[in-house]
């Protein structure tokens, strides 16, 4: 490691106030209704409740890193973003960008993020009636960053034969793009995107997947990608932190994660038998922890089964089959997915409040693709 | 060093706002200019025939010093009242934001600050360009007034008293702005208002009861000392006097002093209840 720590949160904190209507508020209309809702308040009309966002969050950020920030809907996400960007205050706790505390020196939090915050950027950045270079331009100007910054934003969002288009002309696929180049016409240490490629075509997501590596690898630049979108987040992330409830639950790369979980890997196996298919699969399986399919197509074997030993169990299964006489056709190892990570802390977690015995180890899933990133 | 930097980041967003109004106009300029000009030209016109009916074929002389009583109240009113609006209007447009994907509420204040621009200099450069606006507004129609309709403002007006009298009349309603601005934390924030009602009360009761079209003698008496709570009730008497009467500074000096003790004490009043106000909801209620 040894690279320098960009953003740093320790025992965040974030509660919301929200109020419930619980009596008649009348509606007059002409403004006279905020006086009616301040009386409202005051006769007990309103019930103030407290929403806790975040509960004691603490993490590090180091230089290049793209760090994945998971959790379903409410856990938190969006809310932690926010925070570093400087767009919300936490309630307690302490929040430090490149050596910038987030509420001390809030007026100079801008100057070392920047902030994606998916087509939301588009409400908020632009004028669908103008140009798309237009639009960018207006920011840059305002932001006081040169025009070149705009072609270099509008480039590597390939959106150069769009600069001339009116937003309002733009499909999903390339609004999303241009929210994306909004924060690459600022190029800062840290990048805080939160859900940037909601309603991107997967080819077109491959290759902004790709610049997000780039802007860590290429440019030294640091990402918090805040995603539930898990195969996103395998594809860019060196390390995720997993919200629940406001909560991280987990901080590591998804190899630790699905070790510590003690999730398993799959194995396929297929086989041209030259003995007999019920005993060779016998065999096999009991080497491994589960057997998850066995097939027989006329005389090839079609094996899957789950180990916690991907490389016991293939040396086994090489020596087994050429034992019978039997010819190995294929063999395919699978580490559990970021996905099955995901789902087991969860499920882990949710046991854990339910004081429900959490489900033993050993628990298989039917997996998908390899743990990226680790 | 930090005044040079805000003064830069005040230069870049009153661009954005002009750049901005310069698009509204260049899109809509077939409607809004022509619209614009037309619309002061009928509202004088208005006002000027209006005041001939009143006045009567008899009365030559009388209908022209009406109308131009009339037109200085009319031109200088939605400045005063500018004053008082436009502090909570810089608040409310910098804090209302729109709810966008995924529930993300954004108000135009972020817009600014990833941009690099504090609040307080995006509401000041908003609040600047507004009046400036308004400034052109008034000036049109006594432009308007004099060369379209042949309003003549005395003989020996007093144009630099009168201009005093506005700019400080300006100011004490700039005050008491600043005062009204604090009610959108107090009250509006969380609501759907989309009108102020302490800001419509204060300007509509300023604009009947300040003397905008008729002078605060034909009030009763018991309402008399409420007209004068208003600074406008200062700044159309002192108005009409330098202008019409071609009053002197020392002649002005009631007006001139009652509106400087009214805009010192409310814009120190107001500028510090909105500083710790603001402080309070926006760092320690949380509610950015």
């Amino acid at each position: 490691m040894g690279r320098a720590e960009v953003a740093v949160a320790e025992k965040l904190v974030k509660e919301y106030e929200s109020y419930e209507i619980t009596g008649f508020v009348p509606m007059t209309g002409f403004g006279l209704y905020a006086l009616f809702t301040v009386l409202g308040e005051k006769l007990g009309k309103y019930e103030r409740r407290v929403v806790r966002a975040l509960d004691g969050v603490s993490f590090t950020v180091r230089e290049g890193e793209v760090v994945g920030v998971l959790g379903p809907n409410g856990s938190g996400k969006t809310t932690l973003l926010k925070i570093l960007a400087g767009l919300t205050m936490p309630t307690r706790g302490r929040a430090e960008v490149a050596g910038l505390d987030v509420v001390k020196d809030h007026e100079r939090l801008p100057r070392v993020i920047t902030y994606i915050p998916g087509l939301a950027a588009i409400s908020l950045f632009a004028r669908p009636e103008m140009t798309v270079e237009w639009n960018l331009r207006r920011f840059a100007d305002l932001a006081g960053l040169p025009r070149e910054a705009v072609r270099e934003a509008l480039e590597l969002v390939e959106l150069v034969e769009d600069a001339h288009r009116r937003v309002y002309e733009l499909s999903t696929g390339k609004l999303a793009r241009l929210a994306i180049a909004f924060g690459l016409v600022k190029r800062s240490p840290l990048y805080l995107m939160d859900e940037p490629f909601t309603g991107v075509s997967p080819e077109v997501k491959v290759k902004l997947l790709e610049l997000v590596k780039w802007l860590a690898s290429e440019q030294g630049s640091s990402v918090l990608y805040a995603t539930h979108i898990l195969s996103e987040a395998e594809q860019v992330c060196s390390r995720v932190i997993v919200l629940h409830q406001g909560r991280v639950i987990a901080d590591d790369t998804p190899r630790n994660l699905a070790k510590e979980l003690e999730l398993m890997e799959s194995v396929d196996v297929e086989v041209r038998l030259a003995e007999e298919a019920e005993k060779l699969a016998r065999d096999l399986a009991e080497r491994a922890d589960r057997a998850l399919k066995v097939e027989v197509e006329g005389d090839v074997l079609k094996l899957t089964v789950a180990v916690r030993s991907s490389r016991d169990f293939v040396q086994y299964a090489v020596e087994r089959v050429h034992a019978g006489g039997s010819k190995l056709l294929y063999v395919r190892v699978r580490e559990p997915t970021l996905e099955d990570v995901y789902l087991a802390l969860l499920s882990k977690h949710k046991a854990a409040e339910e004081k429900v015995v959490v489900a033993p180890p050993g628990v298989c899933y039917i997996f998908t693709g390899g743990v990226g990133g680790g | 060093m930090r005044w040079g930097s805000y003064l830069r980041a005040f230069a870049r967003s009153f661009k954005r706002s002009l750049k901005d109004y310069t698009v509204e106009v260049y899109v809509w300029w077939f409607a809004y200019l022509p619209t614009e000009l037309l619309n002061i030209a009928l509202g004088l016109a208005s006002w000027y025939y209006y005041t001939r009916f009143v006045v009567g074929p008899s009365g030559a002389g009388r209908a022209e010093w009406f109308f131009s009583y009339i037109l200085l109240g009319i031109a200088i009113v939605p400045l005063l009242n500018m004053g008082v609006e436009q502090p909570e209007m810089a608040l409310r447009s910098l804090y209302r934001g729109q709810v966008s994907t995924g529930g993300f509420r954004v108000p135009l204040w972020a817009y600014y600050y990833l941009a690099g621009v504090p609040r307080g200099v995006a509401a000041v450069s908003g609040f600047v360009f507004s009046l400036l606006q308004f400034l052109v507004r008034a000036a049109l129609y006594l432009a308007l007034g004099v060369y379209l309709f042949g309003v003549e403002l005395g003989p020996s007006a007093n144009y630099a008293g009168a201009a005093l009298i506005c700019a400080l009349g300006f100011l004490a309603c700039l005050g008491v702005g600043l005062v009204l601005a604090n009610t959108f934390w107090l009250f509006i924030y969380r609501e759907d208002v989309h009108v102020n009602p302490f800001t419509w009360l204060f300007t509509t009761a300023a604009t009947v009861l300040g003397g905008t079209y008729f002078p605060l003698e034909v009030l009763p008496a018991w309402l008399r000392p409420l007209s004068y709570a208003f600074p406008h009730a200062y700044v159309f008497e002192g108005l009409r006097k330098a202008l019409l009467r071609g009053a002197p500074l020392e002649a002005l000096s009631r007006e001139l002093l009652a509106l400087t003790a009214y805009a010192a004490v409310a814009i120190l009043l107001g500028a510090l209840l909105l500083r710790e106000i603001e402080r309070y909801v926006v760092y320690k209620a949380r509610k950015v």
